[in-house]
């Protein structure tokens, strides 16, 4: 058999066809292994810089106390103990560790070791504990925190010339003298998660955040899941098909695909111009989002109840009950655990938007923890957002700790929502 | 107080509740009393109906007192008025709590209206963002003329420290703040685009089941990251890195480049161009493939003769949805873009973007009726109207899509 006389030409042909497939092929999973890489390094590039955060060094320093130096009055109360300045004792007790310090810009370094503000407040909280203790005069040892170049220096010791340099050699032995005797230890830093917002980096946390965003949240949840679930009832089991319908159907689409910043400014001025709530509070932060979230909320409710199986809606008809009892006893708890899952997956969206959030007025610093749902308030990635514009490298590692503290709480909560799907699956 | 309202509310609620059922039961039930002809409803739904009355008119009340008598601050009015209106609730109840009585479908009806209401919120919330836009932005058109806001050149909003400062009514052109967004929204799409449509093609057509099963998980991460954490990575990571790449090549340019923003915002809108046209194609009829690998296509031209041709409209919506996303996109552009207006359409200067500007003017401390609070909203309304636009079109496009394989 002779070969046909286009054989070359035809294998040549198919030779190009596989080449173009095998081509094709290595776009798709490059794009894949591409999205992947860069989720990677995002993630890992949060973890080394923000892994640091989660231990601190403190320095146990015996500091002497005495009632007479400190107070005037003979039994001082709560509101003495917390306007009284502690510095001039910390740095005594500085003074009083390494006493062959004389110069006074050797003491300024020597100061430099520590945080005051942070120390003070450590002493702040030892007096307001024990304050009918202490008698005349006595010595306690405190762990108090280092500054935050001290922190610094002792994390990326190894690495770095940068953050060397900002210790003088004296401080670098002071340092050393006190790793020997085992006075300066590092610890879990249980500040970052309960602290309050700071100007310093050593001390400040995102507990303040952390409960703004809690607060907003629950109020999200309370008012948008009643409203979505009966929304997404309506419109599944009664809607009739008219114009109203139709524009709702539509409605709902368009509003999921509304820029979030767009519900700031219908927050702003609704909650705010014409309510009058105040600024920055979690009340008015929980209202936008709950907004914000209703058309997600309804869509997800609706596919949930779809997803029901008609037989029991259908038995409990034959039988005589109301469109209605058919529907409440049996649909929508057949559908719960469906219905749930949505409106977790939507909350864990929700924890992690900040655009709206801005323009309520969550910009301004927060230092206390709110105490109510109207105190002005900070929310996590609005904390995120107000740390990441200080390029100083104590501070990117907060950021990063903070990005890493919100995304495993979004996760806690995609991992309960996938629990409770997975439990329904089993049934 | 309110706690107490509140508690003495639901307390009375329960107690009409608890009245009207024992009766219903009692009265249909209970022989003797007559238990030979079945009620109409069941004795829950004259309870419903007796505490939803009670409830009703307590609340109705309760707004009228704080409305007119909020001056006399007292708590006992307002608590014996409840108790009263129980009690005449309850008396109603004795009367109307009867076998031929249609408690239920007054029950069933009020449900019904309340579901109806709450679908009606959703149309509330568009009509609430279009009137409060248009709102603000009435009011700065009036002091600044709309001619000149759209067709103007130069916008510097400039923030007052004194009275007298010279520019201190800005120039508020929109023009170069349009072009910066969509400069950016352009670039990020070039990225977003072709990336995520692979990464669809790949799973819809390519991968199995168990591939699959790795590769969704891994782009729903990417999708759920926050905006904010982009938006860190955008400032600390790629802007930088792009910066010094570029400065190894000799040029010299910022750290808040167009492409630097752009390449974040790209990677934040694969996953929802990859989703939504993964959903699309698998949509499209496997009778179609089968066809065409029948007549002998490979995979890849299956895809590209077959499957794109009838996918197409679908991922045209998809594109259109994520460039409503980047333009409506906030947190990346206002930590990584510029804050200063620049008209320009090189990709390696900084620019500034609609959101950028809204949260700028919004986030000072500033007297809420400056034109530069108002032109916040003005800008709003610009996004506003662009990304219903394309949302839209979008919708539409899918609507007329699933029709045509669906029917």
């Amino acid at each position: 058999m002779t070969e046909p006389k286009d054989s070359h030409k035809a294998r040549a042909i198919l030779r190009s066809r596989k080449r173009g497939e095998w081509m094709f092929r290595l776009m798709g999973l490059g794009s894949v292994i591409l999205a992947s890489t860069i989720l990677g390094w995002l993630l890992l590039s949060l973890i080394s810089s923000g892994h640091n955060v989660f231990y601190q060094h403190s320095l146990d320093l015996k500091i002497t106390l005495d009632r007479q130096s400190l107070f005037s009055q003979e039994v001082p109360s709560q509101q003495d103990i917390r306007a009284a300045d502690y510095r001039a004792v910390i740095k005594t007790a500085l003074e009083a560790r390494f006493p062959r310090v004389q110069e006074t810009d050797t003491k300024k370094e020597l100061y430099a070791l520590v945080s005051l503000p942070g120390a003070s407040n450590a002493v702040r909280q030892y007096l307001s504990e024990n304050m009918q203790t202490l008698s005349e005069s006595r010595s306690i040892i405190l762990p108090i925190p280092v500054s935050g170049p001290v922190d610094q220096y002792l994390k990326h010791d190894e690495g770095g010339v940068r953050v060397r340099q900002t210790m003088s050699a004296q401080q670098r032995i002071w340092i050393n003298a006190l790793i020997e005797k085992g006075d300066l230890k590092a610890h879990f830093n249980m500040r970052f998660f309960f602290a309050p917002d700071s100007p310093n980096a050593e001390l400040a946390g995102i507990g303040s955040a952390f409960l703004g965003s809690l607060m907003a949240i629950l109020i999200a949840y309370l008012v948008a899941a009643p409203i979505g679930l009966g929304a997404a009832i309506y419109l599944e089991e009664f809607a009739p098909k008219n114009r109203f319908t139709d524009i709702v159907e539509i409605n709902i689409n368009n509003l999921a695909a509304v820029p979030p910043i767009l519900f700031g400014l219908l927050g702003l001025f609704l909650f705010l111009e014409l309510g009058g709530l105040p600024r920055a509070a979690p009340l008015v932060a929980g209202l936008v989002l709950a907004l914000m979230a209703l058309p997600t909320l309804i869509i997800t409710t609706r596919a949930a109840l779809r997803q029901v199986s008609q037989h029991r809606v259908d038995s409990a008809l034959s039988l005589g009950a109301s469109h209605m009892q058919a529907l409440f006893h049996h649909k929508i708890p057949e559908a719960g655990p469906g219905i749930l899952t949505g409106t977790i997956l939507s909350m864990a969206q929700m924890l992690g938007e900040a655009a709206p959030l801005l323009l309520i007025g969550m910009v301004a610093y927060v230092s206390a923890p709110p105490s109510s749902l109207t105190d002005a308030a900070s929310a996590l990635p609005i904390q995120i957002f107000l740390w990441a514009e200080n390029a100083d490298h104590a501070w990117v590692e907060r950021t990063a700790a903070a990005i890493l503290v919100l995304l495993v709480m979004m996760t806690l909560l995609n991992l309960i929502a996938f629990i409770i799907r997975s439990r329904l699956e089993r049934k | 107080m309110p706690m107490l309202l509140g508690g003495v509310y639901l307390f009375l609620i329960v107690m009409a509740f608890v009245f009207a059922r024992t009766l219903a039961i009692m009265r249909f039930y209970v022989p003797g009393l007559g238990a030979e002809t079945r009620p109409h409803s069941v004795p829950n739904f004259h309870a419903y109906f007796a505490a939803w009355t009670a409830g009703f008119f307590m609340l109705l009340m309760l707004a009228l007192y704080r409305l007119f008598f909020a001056a006399v601050g007292s708590v006992t009015i307002p608590l014996i008025l409840m108790a009263l209106i129980t009690a005449l609730t309850c008396l109603m109840s004795f009367k109307l709590t009867q076998r031929e009585f249609k408690a239920r479908d007054y029950v069933e009806g009020f449900v019904q209206f309340a579901l109806f209401l709450c679908s009606g919120v959703v149309i509330l919330i568009t009509f609430g963002i279009i009137l409060s836009l248009l709102f603000e932005s009435l009011r700065f058109f009036e002091k600044i003329p709309l001619t000149d806001f759209l067709t103007g050149l130069e916008w510097s909003p400039q923030i007052p420290i004194r009275e007298d400062q010279i520019g201190e009514a800005g120039s508020f052109g929109v023009v170069p703040v349009l072009l910066g967004t969509g400069l950016i929204t352009v670039f990020a799409m070039l990225i977003a685009v072709p990336i995520g449509l692979f990464i669809a093609i790949y799973l819809s057509e390519y991968a199995g089941r168990r591939r699959r099963r790795v590769i969704k998980p891994v782009i729903e991460i990417l999708a759920g990251i926050p905006s904010v954490v982009y938006g860190f990575f955008a400032l600390l990571t790629i802007g930088p890195m792009v910066q010094t790449g570029m400065a190894a090549l000799g040029f010299d340019i910022t750290a808040q480049s167009v492409v630097a923003v752009s390449i974040v915002m790209g990677v934040m809108i694969i996953p929802y161009i990859s989703s939504l046209s993964d959903d699309v194609m698998s949509g499209v009829p496997q009778i179609l493939r089968d066809g065409s690998y029948a007549l002998g296509a490979t995979p890849s031209e299956t895809v590209k003769k077959i499957i794109l041709p009838a996918a197409f409209p679908g991922l045209m919506a998809a594109s259109l949805l994520g460039v409503s996303r980047a333009l409506g996109e906030t947190m990346i552009v206002a930590l990584a873009a510029s804050k200063a207006a620049n008209l320009t359409f090189n990709p390696f200067e900084a620019v500034t973007t609609v959101t950028v500007q809204i949260v700028t003017l919004l986030t000072g401390d500033q007297e809420l009726d400056s034109a530069k609070t108002l032109a916040a909203y003005a800008l709003g309304l610009i996004l506003f109207i662009l990304t219903l636009l394309l949302n839209i079109i979008a919708i539409s496009i899918v609507r007329g899509y699933n029709a045509k394989f669906h029917r």
